[in-house]
């Protein structure tokens, strides 16, 4: 990865962001009790959006900022800004939105603008897919839910284990399948639900 | 081979591109030929992506919590903002024109034209840098010991020149120790830190009081040492004072060219006195002779208005 642009603490949190799990979100946390006032008070005075919008424009911004961190290779995405840089425009970028105002286009030359922007439009597409899974998740109950979100959270079977009370790690794995299964078979027998969903994630 | 021979481990690893290219591609043939096959696909990566969804949920939601810890008096509202760009505008220029009204006022006094009221005798304690440097500092004068006395500025004038070339260190924290100390000592730290206390608060007797009992708790006590002699020089107790800073260039080797120049001082307020006259001449030459001396510039200072009498 360039890491130009990162200072060490920048690194050490992309570090801790691409491990998952507990470490990744004590580095959220650090991120915004280190950064949050700016990136709000930078929202707020280019979008003139409430402090309430403000937050949740930033919350919107940490889960692209998040995915573009964790895919595999994509690190390099902060080749040419700071990662506070990317995230303070994807927070402006999300105010924009929270507030229904037109984003302007972004100059070639920003380039954590342009990477920012992207990742709205990428979420944009997906607020429908976003709602029907919220649905489509009822079927599976509550259990089921939180392994599936701790296994993407990047916790270790381990850790999965020690947190649901699994005797073996191996047990947490077979958990995970059991509850996709039956993610899979509430929509076998909802095949509207499941027409609804193919659609609205993949088009 | 049909859906039902792939286990979910193995899709899994097909839609994170995990397999072998090989693998990857024979894969990839068969979902398109079976649409059994295709839909489990379909099923395992709505899966996937569920549980994507609720990372995600969940990453917005503790971000939207943590954000909502940031206190709202951190964040100014926009009409907040720009007006405290304006007050800090505001005092910025106030402070820039109040400093230009400092650094031009001088300049403009000595404008005057020379036939205004001759100024009252004053020493001049702060001539200019340019007149002379280190380098070519020419021998002091020999002492005015036998020039009249009443012929020299008053004790008040020498004691305001003094107090205006002295520097009031600023380390003082460091004189209180730390570690394992004996009872007497800590006793001695004690006293000395409320001698500090007052001191710092302008409460110079109370302050010299306490210095003379830490330093008679424990007469070791070097810096109580150095904060006795500051007090009397600041209560213009000159010959006290310069007692203690001999004493201290004698036993306080760190801050000796400290303790000389602010002996130095004391026989610059005594100046009227002959036996100051002549100690001031004999120290202020060593101080001159040196580059090195972290007082070698003030006491050129001092060399000036010294010859000025």
């Amino acid at each position: 990865m360039n890491k130009a642009f990162l200072n060490t603490g920048e690194t050490f949190l992309l570090a801790a962001i691409q491990a998952g799990g507990q470490a990744r979100e004590d580095a959220w946390l650090h991120i915004t009790q280190t950064w949050g006032a700016y990136i709000l008070k930078v929202a707020i005075q280019n979008s003139a959006c409430s402090p309430d919008e403000a937050r949740e424009a930033y919350s919107i911004a940490v889960v692209g900022v998040d995915k573009r961190i964790r895919m595999a290779n994509q690190g390099d995405f902060l080749q040419k800004a700071s990662l506070k840089t990317y995230l303070t425009k994807s927070a402006y970028y999300a105010a924009l939105e929270v507030k229904k105002q037109r984003r302007p286009v972004a100059d070639p030359e920003d380039y954590a603008g342009k990477l920012a922007s992207e990742d709205f439009d990428q979420r944009l597409r997906q607020k429908e897919c976003r709602l029907v899974m919220e649905k489509a998740l009822d079927g599976i109950g509550g259990r089921c839910k939180t392994i599936l979100l701790l296994f993407n959270d990047g916790y270790s079977m381990e850790e999965i284990a020690l947190k649901m009370g699994f005797k073996a790690e191996v047990n947490a794995k077979n958990e995970k399948y059991k509850c996709q299964d039956r993610f899979k078979s509430y929509l076998i027998t909802n095949p509207g639900l499941k027409k609804s969903l193919t659609e609205a994630c993949y088009g | 081979m049909d859906s039902e021979t792939y286990s979910p481990e193995y899709i899994e690893a097909w839609l994170r591109n995990e397999l072998p290219e090989e693998e990857t591609a024979a894969f990839r043939e068969k979902v398109q030929a079976d649409p059994a096959l295709a839909d489990a696909v379909l099923l395992q990566q709505l899966a996937m992506e569920a549980g994507n969804h609720l990372s995600e949920e969940h990453l917005q939601q503790k971000a939207l919590s943590w954000a909502q810890q940031i206190p709202l008096e951190s964040i100014p509202e926009k009409g907040a903002l720009k007006s405290r760009r304006f007050w800090l505008f505001l005092t910025g220029f106030l402070f820039l024109a109040v400093a230009l009204a400092y650094f031009l006022y001088p300049s403009i006094v000595k404008e005057k034209p020379p036939h205004s009221a001759p100024p009252e005798k004053k020493i001049n304690s702060e001539p200019s840098e340019e007149k002379g440097s280190v380098a070519e500092t020419p021998e002091l004068l020999p002492p005015p010991e036998d020039a009249p006395v009443n012929k020299l500025p008053s004790s008040q004038q020498f004691t305001a020149a003094a107090r205006e070339l002295y520097d009031a260190p600023d380390s003082w924290l460091s004189g209180s120790r730390s570690g394992d100390l004996r009872p007497g000592e800590r006793y001695a730290d004690s006293l000395y830190r409320a001698a500090l206390a007052a001191f710092l608060q302008n409460r110079l007797k109370k302050a010299e009081t306490l210095a003379k009992a830490a330093l008679t708790s424990d007469s070791s006590y070097v810096e109580a040492l150095r904060l006795l002699a500051h007090t009397q020089f600041l209560q213009n107790k000159f010959q006290e004072a310069a007692q203690n800073f001999e004493a201290m260039k004698a036993r306080y080797s760190s801050r000796d060219e400290e303790a000389t120049w602010n002996l130095l001082l004391c026989h610059y307020a005594r100046y009227r006195e002959a036996d100051a006259r002549k100690s001031l001449h004999k120290q202020l030459q060593k101080i001159l002779k040196d580059p090195e001396h972290a007082y070698t510039k003030a006491a050129l200072r001092l060399k000036k208005a010294v010859e000025s009498q």
